[in-house]
């Protein structure tokens, strides 16, 4: 028999009641807050896996946040990259129209206008600032003016460069656990570093070309061959032009002794004019350079001019002791006897006179050899043994060569007529500024084109502008393109990022969020358990014997 | 004869009244806690032989018992010892569970703003606003660290004073224990064959209510007198005699409170805290001891970790004026605390501790002990021992001699890590202009340079502080060939034909620069200080990504997730006090219910034995009329 003591069916009921009430009181702050865990103890795992999910989610919502803040500054980026771009059209739109040689000076004073008022407009763009006030391009330094730059001190001073006060530091941002995006480019990047000439090496014409030759940017056909040039032999090389147009003595000439009216005279006529005797003063001569230098005195004489002006001719002795006589500017010069005179025979031997054609020489000018005959390259002679013929607008390759390097994988193309000792200068390409590009134009459209000589360097320099114009643009659409691929990057990251987003977001709420019709439907039935546990007590504990005594 | 029948009549009526009075006593005490019912224990009296046989006598009472079982009181002790334990360590532990759970009071949401402010100004780092607005979030961690350290500091001093009130009450009981033992003394001196049922229930009760308090084991004595015992044997009460427990200070910890046993002779011992379990005291004791110190340990932990590798990356960067970055968080006061043991020969003298490496501590507190000349280490949370020489590190905290210059033998000292970090965590800057955003030095490729090498934007080297000479001006020139370059620059030592290898790392002064691509002869790389880079994020990059880096716990956990465990852990141990609590609360009222199966008062029995003993003494009475009425029909017969 089972004894229960009266105690028992309060403390029973009681505490059934109790845990019923406990129990619906959770279910209901479950139900009020739509929380699954109230406290951590009601699922220690999930509750500390949410606060690392959470974390998880509140770092993807930072790179959202980076990524809008790099897509503005790239957007910002790439809208002063694109105006730069069109600006551009605009430039080489007006280098073409200013290479028209039918242009006035006045003309080409309006170009130059307009190109000062697109430098100042570069410079600007180069300058531009983002909302917060910093400056776009200048690196690291936000708050420093990268770009100071006057139009009139840069023509002026050829070998001054733009100001840049920024430095090449890239901002970055942080767009993924492991990526950190750059979000702008130094002005440096941008502006400056712009390889001169083909990018490869840079042609230029010197000083004092006279002919109406125009070198072009040339081109590199190898560029495993012309990086395998030692740099040293690639530092300066020129292109030295020399036209056969001149006498060469036909024997050797020793130590020679001149005797008045026997072999002191001969006749010379300068690009067809009339023969005019020449008179070498009597005596003995110590060799065939002091010969040289009184046959150019006497020619000097005869002809009454001074070298280098058109119609005189230069007199000289190679290192072998062969006389040569060469007009100045390029003529064809004859000689002849004087009757009764046997100079022509002393002083030249059998004399061959030059077919008029132009060469060229390619010197390597630091190590002063010449790159065809290995030799050292002289002024113009000993004439076109081992140079190579020249031929208006035929490429000039640098192949065949006899010193260490036989093929610097190069051409160049020269275009025109160069005149004997012209000459045309390559070099490895350096950095030049935009700015600069631009001020060098403006400064040959303003310089004036005057003559033969000048017009050909116009010509030249509108050649290296559209050249380091081109230069520039590549440029700049690198730059741009970089921009692209990296928005296009923070679109794919940010389409990650949103499933990522979507995907914690679920699972914080599977771990989190309540069941609502779980516990709704837990809801009733607890409350049905307390109330037949509340109406079961008070049947229960009405009973007893005491009611019916 | 007559006189007979009225002597049966009154043993009857005598006994229904007993009986009667026991019910009545019963129905009275039917709510009374720990009241056993009683009955009478009825006899028959020794009958009278006659030649006819044995005339009975009567009946009386020979002793009134209470229905009791030692055994089932014992299991009831037992579980309620252990319920109240886990009650008690509950009540504690939710106050801990709570404070986590709230998802905007806990430390994550602070954690995830402040990093959020990093972030903020590594995306516009010259921007005085978003440095402000990381400033402020540095500031809400600060005050977030404090403020749940300060709740479980309050929690703390709330377990101290428990544990006082607790031992109040402990003593209290054991008086009264003492006081019943005597009058039970007094009462039985008849014999245990009369017992007091009423003090023996009220002793019963006390012991029980004793024993939620702590758990203790009782022996009886020959005198009928409990004798009372806690921990493995310590007296609490013997006979009439009491003794007392004592809260006091620990010698090694001045804001723990522990407990000390003082003899009736006035000699006081200190109780080992493992030997205090069961009931409210050892739940109190063993939430301190096993959640408590951890979380506040652990919580001190992420602090300090936190703040000292920020602090030494941010000495790595430059601030908004150009100066190389300072401190950023101040933990001057959140180091580690050393106390010394009250009983040293010395008190005054202490060691010195560091923490040498934050990503190796743990949430542990230490105790040093020098004895027969060698050192000792004990790490406290799992009691292990290790011999220790001065100077090295253990678990990422390294002691030194400090003022202990002269260890006397038998010194010992209480070492807390991270148990102040949090609280005493401040912020060293005030100003947003000294957030070290960006990197002291910047990089720059020559213009001039026609090969096509590039440099990297460069990194400063860890540790703090940093080099001396990190922001000189350093210019790496290449060679011809330009297999290798030279160097030039203060600090440098300006090495010629160092070998290139394109993409690898070039270090000098303090940074790190890899040059890739081919340079060509004569290309120029230069390092120089990043004045008025104000622009450059890179240092904050770093503090940001220092968010979901591994650091802490040996570079097993984040600081999030370093904090996730102790929310997990403290879940864990709530959500298993609660389960254990629950299963030992069932065990409780099964035992319970056995005892009152047994001994508890069922009104229905009672008022079906009052019916009984009121019928009993009816009819006694009745015999007794009849025997009147035997006597009168005697004396009428004289008429």
């Amino acid at each position: 028999m089972v004894r229960v003591s009266t105690s028992m069916i309060f403390n029973a009921g009681v505490k059934a009641i109790n845990t019923q009430t406990a129990t619906l009181l959770h279910l209901q702050q479950q139900v009020a807050s739509g929380r699954r865990i109230l406290t951590p103890a009601d699922d220690p795992v999930a509750a500390a896996r949410a606060l690392e999910v959470t974390q998880a989610q509140d770092v993807t919502a930072q790179y959202s946040i980076n990524h809008d803040n790099a897509k503005s500054a790239l957007g910002l980026e790439e809208v002063q990259l694109t105006s730069v771009n069109n600006i551009m059209a605009r430039l080489k739109e007006l280098t073409v129209q200013a290479g028209n040689s039918t242009l006035s000076a006045s003309d080409r004073r309006g170009i130059a206008f307009e190109l000062r008022a697109r430098f100042d407009e570069f410079l600007g763009i180069a300058n531009a600032t983002d909302s917060t006030g910093q400056f776009i391009f200048s690196g690291y330094m936000g708050s420093t003016k990268p770009f100071g730059a006057s139009v009139d001190a840069m023509i002026l001073n050829p070998a001054l460069e733009v100001g840049y006060q920024g430095d090449d530091g890239q901002r970055r941002l942080q767009v993924s656990p492991t990526r950190f995006l750059e979000i702008s480019d130094s002005g440096n990047d941008v502006f400056n570093r712009i390889k001169t000439g083909n990018g490869y090496f840079a042609t230029d014409y010197a000083a004092g070309n006279t002919g109406t030759g125009v070198i072009d940017a040339g081109k590199v056909g190898n560029p495993a061959l012309w990086a395998a040039v030692p740099a040293a032999a690639k530092q300066n090389v020129e292109v030295r032009f020399w036209q056969d147009s001149g006498v060469t003595g036909g024997a050797v000439i020793g130590a020679p002794t001149l005797t008045a009216g026997v072999d002191d005279e001969f006749m010379i006529s300068v690009a067809g004019a009339p023969a005019v005797t020449v008179t070498l003063p009597a005596g003995a001569y110590a060799d065939a350079a002091a010969l040289a230098a009184a046959m150019q005195t006497a020619v000097d004489t005869a002809l009454g001019v001074s070298p280098p002006a058109t119609g005189s001719a230069v007199a000289s002795a190679d290192a072998g002791g062969h006389m040569m006589l060469q007009s100045a500017t390029g003529q064809t010069i004859t000689i002849s006897a004087v009757t009764g005179n046997t100079g022509l025979a002393t002083l030249f031997g059998t004399p061959v006179v030059g077919s008029g054609a132009t060469y060229y020489d390619l010197v390597d000018v630091t190590g002063n050899v010449s790159l065809l005959t290995g030799a050292v390259p002289t002024a113009s002679f000993p004439g076109p043994t081992g140079l190579r013929r020249y031929f208006d607008g035929q490429p000039l390759t640098f192949n065949g060569l006899v010193g260490a390097t036989a093929d610097y994988g190069i051409s160049v193309t020269v275009t025109g007529n160069p005149a004997a000792g012209d000459r045309f200068s390559l070099a490895p390409s350096t950095s030049q500024s935009l700015f600069r590009t631009l001020a060098n134009l403006i400064g040959a459209l303003e310089g004036g084109t005057v003559g033969p000589g000048n017009q050909s360097k116009f010509a030249n320099e509108i050649g290296f502008a559209l050249t380091n114009l081109d230069q520039a643009n590549d440029n700049i659409l690198r730059v741009r393109a970089a921009i692209g691929s990296r928005l296009t990057e923070v679109d794919s990251l940010s389409d990650v990022n949103q499933d990522l987003q979507l995907q914690y977001q679920q699972t914080l709420s599977n771990l989190q969020d309540l069941d609502y019709a779980k516990a709704i439907s837990d809801l009733t039935r607890k409350q049905t358990d307390l109330e037949a546990a509340q109406k079961s007590f008070m049947r229960v504990s009405q009973l007893s014997l005491f009611n019916y005594l | 004869m007559a006189s007979g029948i009225f002597n049966v009549a009154v043993s009857g009526l005598n006994v229904a009244q007993a009986g009667v009075l026991t019910t009545g006593h019963n129905i009275a005490n039917a709510s009374t806690p720990g009241y056993s019912r009683q009955q009478i224990v009825q006899t028959t009296n020794t009958p009278q032989f006659t030649g006819a046989g044995f005339i009975g006598k009567g009946a009386n009472v020979e002793s009134i018992q209470r229905v009791y079982n030692q055994f089932l009181t014992s299991q009831v002790l037992s579980a309620q010892s252990g319920a109240a334990e886990m009650d008690s360590y509950l009540a504690q532990i939710r106050q801990i569970d709570n404070l986590l759970a709230d998802p905007s009071a806990g430390l994550s949401p602070a954690m995830a703003d402040f990093f959020k402010g990093v972030q903020e100004v590594a995306a516009n780092p010259a921007s005085l606003p978003a440095r402000q607005a990381m400033l402020s979030a540095s500031q809400s961690l600060v005050a977030r660290f404090q403020s749940v350290d300060q709740r479980l500091r309050e929690i703390r001093e709330g377990v101290n004073s428990q544990i006082t009130s607790e031992i109040t009450l402990i003593n209290s009981y054991a008086k009264q224990i003492a006081d019943v033992n005597q009058r039970i003394i007094v009462a039985q001196a008849a014999g245990p064959t009369v017992p007091a049922n009423d003090l023996l229930d009220q002793r019963d009760q006390l012991i029980a209510e004793l024993n939620k308090e702590i758990r203790v084991t009782t022996q009886t004595q020959n005198d009928g007198t409990f004798s009372v015992f806690i921990g493995n044997g310590q007296p609490l009460v013997v006979g009439a005699l009491n003794y007392s427990l004592q809260a006091v200070a620990a010698p090694d910890d001045p804001e723990r409170t522990i407990v000390a046993l003082r003899s009736p002779t006035g000699t006081t011992v200190n109780v080992p805290e493992s030997l205090l379990s069961g009931g409210k005291l050892g739940g109190l004791i063993a939430f301190r001891a096993e959640s408590l110190d951890p979380v506040q340990n652990g919580l001190g932990r992420i602090a300090l970790t936190l703040a000292t590798n920020f602090n030494d990356q941010h000495r790595l960067g430059q601030d908004l004026t150009g100066a190389l970055g300072g401190n950023y968080f101040d933990l001057s006061r959140a180091g580690p605390t050393v106390m010394a043991n009250a009983n040293n020969a010395v008190p005054s003298l202490i060691p010195a501790v560091t923490i040498s490496d934050p990503g190796a501590l743990t949430t542990s507190d230490y105790r040093l002990t020098f004895a027969s000349g060698s050192y000792t280490l004990t790490r406290l949370a799992d009691n292990t021992s290790q011999a220790y020489i001065l100077g090295s590190q253990v678990d990422g905290i390294t002691i030194t001699a400090g003022t202990w210059v002269a260890p006397a033998a038998g010194d010992s000292f209480l070492i807390q890590p991270t148990r102040g970090g949090a609280g005493n965590l401040a912020l060293a800057i005030a100003d947003g202009r000294n957030i070290a955003a960006a990197a002291p030095i910047r990089t720059a490729t020559a213009l001039t340079n026609s090969g096509t090498g590039t440099v990297s934007a460069g990194t400063v080297n860890a540790p703090p502080p940093p080099n001396a000479n990190l922001t000189q001006t350093v210019t790496i020139t290449f060679d011809n060939p330009p297999g290798t370059f030279d160097v030039v620059g203060t600090g440098t030592g300006d090495p010629t034909n160092v070998a290139y290898t394109a993409g690898g790392d070039i270090t000098y002064n303090g940074w790190t620069i890899k040059i890739a691509g081919a340079p060509a002869a004569g290309d120029r790389f230069t390092v120089s200080t990043n004045a008025n880079g104000v622009s450059d994020n890179r240092n904050a990059q770093l503090l940001g990504a220092m968010q979901t880096q591994t650091r802490m716990v040996n570079g097993t956990a984040s600081y999030q997730s370093a904090y996730s465990q102790i929310v997990s852990q403290t879940g864990n141990k709530t959500r298993e006090v609660e389960v254990t609590g629950k299963a030992q609360q069932t065990l409780a009222d099964q035992a319970q219910n056995e005892v009152d199966k047994m001994s508890g008062v069922n009104l229905d029995e009672e008022a079906a034995n009052l019916l009984r003993y009121q019928q009993a003494y009816q009819a006694s009475a009745k015999l007794i009329e009849i025997a009147g009425r035997l006597f009168d029909e005697i004396i009428a017969l004289n008429r």
